[in-house]
């Protein structure tokens, strides 16, 4: 951690407003790129960025130094946004993983934009959407995966290949459209 | 191949940086400031609640040894009222060996002296 850094989280571990303030400034965008990416609602997203910075300001004295501190406040999110959908009853369509291929990650175009990336993930069920953030985003196991969403390891790798399917059928869509085709 | 994929994915998901709308702070800020008086008023309820846990551990233990001090009262008291009746050895055929019978006897006497 740098000494800004370093200065600024001792600052806010003694509750000064203006660190606190500072500190939101800093991560607020990256936090927030992480809510959306969960969460398909504008307002829900916001929500948990506030659940999750008012979980980050509590207890930041749990936070050692040992790892970075932005790995540190992202897994804090990403918890937030995944209690979230568990209380909000996340559906999971169970298929049975033996009879579907795994497909490989869809080839995403360079030409493609941030909003239009986004605009595809905004257009998957929120099974597939979890699923396909914490594994090729996040990098989780699928036995992580199955853990923190209270699911089977074959529900988290179906997900997994349906929502790289429906996603791989969303960008073709896209490019054709984009190409005029 | 599909690393690289999935890096691009990554990348993407790396440098999504939206903006959230000003009141986010605002929300935050406000749960902060309340955040220190919640954490006051939960260590009043808890040390309430603790000091209502003692009084009623004390209360049931003193319950505890009255009852058992009562009882173990009446038990001394009521020994101390018994009186035996006096040993009528004449009637009693079957004591035929004299030394049992002065043993029974002694035993008699120290118990009435109780």
């Amino acid at each position: 951690m740098n000494n800004h850094l370093q200065d600024l989280v001792d600052r806010c571990k003694k509750r000064d407003a203006l660190g606190q303030k500072e500190l939101y400034d800093l991560y607020k965008t990256t936090l927030f790129g992480i809510c959306r990416r969960y969460l398909h609602s504008i307002e829900d997203a916001e929500d948990v960025l506030t659940e999750s910075f008012v979980k980050i300001f509590t207890k930041l004295d749990d936070y050692k130094g040992e790892g970075s501190f932005e790995g540190w406040i992202k897994k804090i999110t990403v918890n937030e946004a995944l209690m979230f959908l568990r209380k909000h009853k996340l559906h999971f369509q169970e298929l049975d993983t033996f009879h579907l291929e795994f497909g490989e990650a869809p080839h995403y175009e360079d030409q493609l934009e941030e909003a239009d990336i986004m605009d595809l993930f905004e257009q998957l069920p929120p099974g597939y959407r979890t699923v396909l953030n914490m594994y090729d985003v996040e990098g989780y196991k699928h036995k992580e995966i199955a853990d923190l969403l209270g699911i089977s390891i074959n529900t988290s790798k179906s997900q997994l290949i349906l929502a790289r399917r429906k996603m791989k059928d969303l960008l073709e869509k896209k490019l054709n459209i984009s190409n005029g085709k | 191949m599909e690393n690289n994929k999935q890096g691009k994915l990554k990348f993407w998901a790396d440098s999504y940086k939206p903006e959230p709308d000003a009141k986010v702070w605002q929300s935050i800020e406000s749960r902060l400031t309340q955040e220190p008086s919640k954490r006051k008023a939960s260590i009043l309820t808890l040390t309430v609640l603790r000091i209502a846990a003692i009084l009623v551990f004390v209360l049931v233990s003193i319950g505890v040894f009255n009852t058992f001090i009562t009882g173990s009262s009446n038990i001394y008291s009521m020994g101390k009222t018994m009186e035996l009746s006096p040993l009528n050895l004449n009637d009693v055929s079957v004591y035929f060996e004299t030394q049992k019978v002065k043993d029974l006897r002694i035993a008699y006497a120290k118990l009435n002296q109780h």
